[in-house]
């Protein structure tokens, strides 16, 4: 399915009449990119869904206002990533007797109650070893490891230098090798 | 899916084990959800207003200003801060004024002045010892002489002996003490004259025996008239 260039999507938002129809084929350009990225970090789908509702909500009163020498996606990303942090600390919030460590045993519980769950598939291990991270490893490992994210990209979507992007993708891979090695030596 | 070339040689030299594994997300999203999403989104943008929903009076902000300050003088009121007209027509300046450079040096000197002055204690051991020596030594004093006053002298023989009073009269023959007592008798009734008021003079003088006033004249010395 072709899409159209951001730049015609811009152009036709920014008319009266073409402002619904630029804004459903922004929806369709990006929507499955924007969902994974969400996914991933939230894990379950029905707050996947909460936190894309907020994200293009946010497009939808912004669009007007986007400065066209930054690229949609990187835009649409920056957006996504914030929201879904600010939607973790909300799940923090709400939980306030529980302490950081629970809250990851909280994302790792919702990775294990998926009903595809499968603790001896190898997709699922990595899963459950990524949320061992630290959030800003785990949200540079998902974008480098399963979006093939350019480190120059993932400097303006996150806003920290390439070299900063770099060593924490080392560091993140390192240690997910390691969570796994160790995981298959106790079985 | 496998990884872009320069991903797998990335992973090679962090983590090998990781380029192995394939890169698949387990995760699935209900059947439909990428379809529905877009016009289901667009329903909820269009129903969201750009702006915020919430709205003020016309013209709240115009007066907004003026109506705080006089909120905020009648609060001053309400807690008694102001004062009356006269004391806010006076300059808050205060009048005096300290010697120059008076506070550049006041600190440095502070420690100095410090040890000078020497340390009072609220009660002075000292002073107060001299006070109650003084107050004991006038009690001793008091109290001995109160004592020595009501001393009844000894009935032994440490004092001098007093011969009994009717021995003594036998010791001494008739006729000196027929002297004695005619002696004694005109001096008790000259000295009876002497202590009657001066408005019974007259009537003592004539008590007198004419005699005796005559012997006083003339044992008297001479005196001049008007004395």
């Amino acid at each position: 399915m072709s899409h159209p260039e951001d730049g015609e999507i811009l152009e036709q938002f920014r008319t009266e009449q073409g402002r619904e129809k630029a804004y459903t084929a922004l929806i369709k350009k990006y929507q499955e990119r924007i969902y994974w990225h969400i996914r991933r970090m939230v894990v379950e789908h029905e707050d996947t869904n909460d936190v894309m509702q907020n994200v293009f909500i946010k497009v939808w009163k912004g669009l007007d206002n986007f400065k066209e020498n930054s690229q949609l996606y990187t835009w649409l990303y920056r957006i996504a990533t914030n929201e879904s942090i600010s939607y973790l600390e909300q799940q923090k919030r709400k939980r306030a007797d529980y302490s950081m460590s629970d809250m990851d045993g909280y994302l790792e519980n919702k990775i294990k109650a998926d009903q595809y769950f499968d603790a001896e598939k190898i997709e699922w291990k990595l899963q459950l070893a990524i949320q061992q991270l630290p959030e800003k490893q785990r949200i540079v490992f998902n974008l480098r490891y399963f979006d093939e994210m350019p480190y120059e990209e993932m400097s303006r979507v996150l806003e920290t230098s390439e070299g900063g992007l770099k060593a924490s993708y080392h560091h993140a891979a390192k240690k997910i090798e390691d969570i796994l090695t160790k995981n298959a030596s106790n079985y | 899916m496998k990884h872009a070339p320069h991903i797998l040689d990335e992973l090679n030299k962090a983590a090998p084990l990781l380029q192995h594994l394939p890169v698949l997300v387990p995760f699935t999203a209900p059947e439909g959800y990428f379809e529905e999403f877009p016009a289901h989104m667009l329903l909820q943008a269009k129903s969201t207003p750009s702006q915020t929903t919430f709205s003020v009076p016309e013209g709240y902000f115009d007066n907004f200003a003026s109506k705080m300050l006089s909120m905020a003088k009648a609060s001053e009121n309400e807690a008694g801060l102001t004062s009356t007209p006269l004391l806010d027509s006076i300059h808050r300046k205060m009048p005096y004024s300290v010697p120059s450079e008076y506070f550049e040096n006041f600190q440095a000197s502070l420690p100095d002045q410090t040890q000078q002055i020497p340390v009072k204690g609220i009660f002075s051991i000292r002073r107060n010892l001299i006070r109650f020596s003084a107050v004991a030594a006038v009690l001793v004093m008091v109290i001995t002489g109160l004592w020595m006053f009501n001393q009844t002298p000894p009935s032994n023989g440490s004092m001098v002996a007093v011969t009994p009073i009717a021995t003594q009269l036998d010791s001494i023959d008739s006729e000196t003490l027929s002297g004695y007592l005619d002696n004694t008798a005109k001096v008790e009734e000259f000295a009876y004259f002497l202590v009657q008021p001066v408005d019974n003079l007259e009537g003592s003088l004539e008590q007198l025996p004419t005699t005796d006033l005559v012997t006083f004249l003339e044992n008297s010395p001479a005196m001049e008239p008007g004395t």
